[in-house]
């Protein structure tokens, strides 16, 4: 079975360990619990008549003191970029996390995120974001990994994406 | 014989029970600290170092599904994908055979729904064995885990509580556009915005204010009775957000909403962080009538985020790792090269001219370009290489490997290169630069310390160079920035101490002429670096503009002795050197003028020496200066004439009196053929426009003679006489009234 590495990666407390544990078991958890250092799931998911073996890499959120590492970045096929849609800030984050992975990663595929769309959303990407940003709106999702909403799609949508990609960097 | 064997064995193992076998101690003293210890071999496996702790032979057995590990052999990239990930950094650390070693990181496996492990991995080599710790973080993990959720916490609060300040203040806004019209003079705050926790200002377009509530008053720290000061606040306001936000006058003056944080100061110098909305409220005619002006007090929250920022040691700016991370890791680094032998290598970078752009273009521009400065940084070094931000335009580079200076200087280069190009801001672009000081471990220094301040001499000496380059760390760098550093120092009270002295050199006329004539020269007694002279102050004194001060002394204790002098029956010119500077920045001529007059001296007494770089720049303001000097009587002369820019059709334009051949030529003769044309057409194109002339640096019998010959008109030189303390100088005048 093909296997392929995903990374998520975004600001502090966006929402990456739990959109991947809604993703791998249909859990959500209100609580707040940090991540620190890497989490590694996995979850097999078939697109168009081909299992593939989702490698999630749940990666520390970025914050103060906690810089982005590019070394975990190694060899993924997939970065989900997760922004917060209540917290403005959270995108300014983003757009410096995927400038940085374009410099480690040459051949990767990127979705963005938008999570907690359950809750009122405080901004909408600009278009001088989706400019920064250079993701295809198609690959830009609204996400509630506490209803659930889109997060399925999502992960399928990024599988679609890798399953054609050559690895590299 | 079996009696022999046996006793051996005996004697064989009772030396063990008291010194136990050192493998197996190791492996027990592995298994208590929770690490799993491996070897390395390059058949894909791994070996175990004495039996690995039972946690991780659980995990194993549960990732590999084995039901019990055969061997010591462990297929660890396989089954653990963190593991691989981390061997591709790990491989290089073991093919160096370095004693470095190399942390992973934490990650977590599962090993039941109730159970997580928090693991790290290290790589390292000993004796060259390549080794690949496992070390089982878990019990640490909880303490680690708070700090980190704390902070994050706080963070988020702080977060939301700024998202909610602000959409509050943008609803009180609405709110007041509504009710509030400002063609009526009878507008009242309702109870409930009087109460509001949120300040709340309406003013005039000049200022004047026309409402406020209780919250206002509480944040500037106004007593009960105390009026708010009416037409400063908005001025205060826009002058303190100004440091951060330079467009902010032209935002509200084009009847633009504005928003921001900044500083403020309340009625008792009290600093605080206020977060303020400025909105313009149209009258009928879509003209601006007043300002809606909404605050907060948010110091709390600023304060709490500095803390966090403190307590971690990244840079807020740059997102580099600052100058205490910086210390912790070159002493890390320091102790690896002292066990491992090796060299290292430490960067010291400033950028050039920094504080202008700051000056100029404010704190938000000025982060922009340091952050462009730490981008452009990491791109032009390696991974493994470590960048710190120290903070201000200060940023440390520590290079671990490098095979000889001849790298250190390629990268170097690359670092000048790379930051030497344009940074394009949203309307202009700007050019960087940045002076480097490289110091190596352990020549410049074993110590942290002496290893950075190495560096930053060295930095120094790249500036003085003239920046945009490096310099390597070098005695001569250490020695001259040192001094320089001493010199600099001292110049600021040297006044003050008295610690200037002038000596005067006579000049003596080998011509018609009967005057006298002496030159004051400057000396300075250096209270711990003895006698300073003039070459090595001045430039330092005209670089930190006290050379205004210090000619102000020239002038003055040259004027009064010309006046002690006169008393004691003795009537001589001296001539002063001026500097450029006081030209540029001070007004000279009134300063002479005065103090010609506070002594009672005849102008005729005083001369005004100048070296040809005055005319440098603006030639024809220096001119009209020099011109206007002469007006008030006093002569003047030019000093190192035939060095410099010096064109002898330009002296035509110039109101001297003097002018001095420079020491240089004079040398040479009598024999040198190119000196003597040089000497002898100075000499007659100066008389050819009245101009006399004087000889620097005659020392010899011969040189007099040929310059008597080509009719010069004064010498002065060891000849004659060195410069002359006053004492002495009433000696050579006595000496000479008696002949
Ligand atoms: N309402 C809502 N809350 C969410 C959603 N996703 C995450 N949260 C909450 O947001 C907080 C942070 O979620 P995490 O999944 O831990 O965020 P993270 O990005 O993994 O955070 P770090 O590991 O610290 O970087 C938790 O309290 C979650 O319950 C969502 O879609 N809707
Ligand atoms: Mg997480």
């Amino acid at each position: 079975m093909i296997s392929k590495k995903i990374c998520m990666v975004g600001a502090f407390a966006v929402g990456k360990t739990s959109l991947v544990r809604q993703f791998v078991e249909s859990i959500f958890d209100e609580k707040y619990h940090t991540t620190i250092g890497v989490k590694i799931d996995k979850r097999q998911v078939s697109v168009k008549d081909k299992m593939v073996q989702l490698m999630l890499w749940d990666i520390e959120g970025v914050d103060v003191f906690t810089e982005f590492k590019p070394s975990y970045l190694r060899g993924a096929s997939g970065v989900i970029i997760v922004a917060d849609s209540t917290r403005p800030k959270t995108i300014e984050v983003a757009k410096q996390i995927k400038h940085e992975v374009e410099l480690t990663l040459s051949n990767a595929q990127f979705l963005l995120l938008i999570n907690k769309s359950d809750l009122a959303a405080k901004w909408q990407p600009t278009e001088n974001d989706l400019i920064h940003l250079d993701i295809d709106s198609n690959n830009i999702f609204n996400t509630s990994a506490k209803t659930g909403s889109n997060v399925e799609k999502a992960f399928r949508r990024i599988a679609e994406l890798v399953l054609d990609t050559q690895v590299n960097g | 014989m079996a009696e022999q064997v046996n006793k051996d064995s005996s004697s064989s193992k009772k030396s063990n029970e008291g010194n136990p076998d050192s493998g197996e101690l190791a492996s027990n003293i592995l298994n208590q600290l929770d690490i799993a210890a491996f070897c390395w071999t390059d058949q894909g496996f791994f070996n175990s170092i004495g039996t690995p702790p039972d946690w991780f032979i659980e995990l194993y057995q549960k990732k590999t599904r084995a039901i019990k590990p055969e061997y010591h052999e462990f297929y660890l990239g396989v089954s653990f994908p963190f593991i691989e990930n981390f061997l591709f950094d790990a491989e290089q650390i073991w093919a160096e055979h370095a004693n470095k070693n190399l942390r992973s990181g934490l990650w977590t496996e599962t090993v039941n729904d109730f159970s997580e492990l928090y693991l790290e991995a290290v790589a390292m080599n000993a004796n060259k064995v390549p080794i690949l710790l496992l070390m089982n973080e878990t019990t640490n993990f909880e303490i680690r885990h708070k700090v980190f959720q704390n902070a994050r916490n706080l963070a988020l609060k702080n977060e939301q509580l700024e998202n909610s300040i602000q959409q509050h203040q943008r609803e009180l806004q609405k709110q007041l556009e509504k009710i509030y019209n400002p063609s009526s003079s009878s507008n009242e705050l309702s109870s409930e915005l009087e109460e509001e926790t949120t300040a709340i200002m309406i003013c005039k377009q000049d200022g004047d204010v026309e409402l406020y509530n209780k919250a206002l008053i509480d944040i500037y720290s106004l007593s009960a009775k105390e009026e708010l000061k009416r037409q400063s606040l908005l001025d205060q306001w826009i002058k303190e957000a100004e440091k951060q936000y330079p467009e902010i006058h032209r935002v509200i003056k084009s009847g633009n909403q504005w928003e921001g944080e900044f500083e403020t100061v309340d009625v008792n110098t009290e600093k605080k962080w206020v977060r303020l909305m400025i909105a313009p409220l149209v009258n009928e005619d879509n003209q601006i009538a007043r300002y809606i002006c909404i605050a907060n007090d948010i110091s709390s929250i600023k304060l709490s985020v500095s803390e966090i920022e403190k307590l971690t040691q990244i840079d807020p700016t740059t997102h580099l790792p600052n100058r205490q991370s910086f210390w912790k890791k070159l002493a890390e680094e320091i102790d690896n090269c002292r066990q491992s032998g090796e060299s290292l290598a430490l960067m010291y970078l400033d950028l050039d001219h920094f504080k202008q752009v700051n000056d100029d273009l404010g704190p938000k521009q000025a982060d922009f370009l340091l952050n462009t400065v730490a981008t452009r940084l990491k791109r032009c070094l390696k991974k493994c290489d470590y960048v710190a931000h120290l903070g201000g335009d200060e940023f440390a580079v520590v290079i671990c490997n490098f095979s000889d200076q001849q790298a250190l200087a390629n990268i170097a280069q690359r670092i000048k290169d790379n930051l030497y190009r344009d940074v394009s801001f949203s309307d202009f672009t700007l050019n960087v630069s940045a002076s480097i000081g490289i110091a190596v471990y352990p020549q410049h220094g074993i110590k942290p310390r002496l290893l950075v301040k190495s560096a930053d001499y060295a930095m120094y000496h790249a500036k003085e160079m003239g920046r945009n380059q490096f310099q390597f760390s070098s005695p001569y760098s250490k020695r001259r920035i040192k001094q320089k550093l001493y010199i600099e120092q001292g110049l600021k009270s040297a006044l003050a101490n008295n610690e200037f002295k002038l000596l005067y050199q006579p000049q003596i006329s080998v011509g018609k002429s009967t005057e006298h004539r002496i030159e004051a020269l400057i000396r300075w007694m250096h209270p711990t670096q003895g006698l300073v002279t003039p070459a090595d102050f001045i430039s330092i004194a005209e670089e930190s503009g006290i050379i205004i001060d210090i000619g102000k002394w020239v002038l003055k204790s040259a004027c009064e002795q010309i006046s002690i002098l006169r008393n004691a029956g003795i009537y001589t010119k001296i001539s002063i050197n001026v500097s450029p500077k006081q030209f540029k920045y001070s007004d000279l001529t009134e300063d002479v003028r005065s103090t010609l007059q506070e002594f009672k001296i005849d102008p005729s007494q005083l001369e005004i020496e100048v070296t040809e770089s005055i005319f440098v720049e603006e030639m024809d303001d220096v001119i009209k200066q020099l011109e206007a000097l002469r007006a008030l009587g006093v002569s003047i002369s030019l000093d190192d004439f035939g060095t410099g820019y010096s064109s002898l059709s330009y002296l035509k334009r110039l109101p001297l009196n003097i002018l001095k051949i420079d020491r240089s030529f004079i040398s040479e003769l009598p024999n040198n053929k190119h000196s003597q044309t040089i000497v002898e057409s100075i000499i007659r194109m100066a008389h050819q426009l009245s101009i006399q002339v004087i000889a620097e640096g005659v020392e010899n019998q011969a040189q007099l003679d040929y310059l008597k010959k080509l009719d010069c008109d004064f010498v002065q030189g060891y000849l004659f006489s060195i410069p002359l303390e006053t004492r002495e100088l009433f000696t050579l005048y006595q000496s000479l009234s008696v002949q």
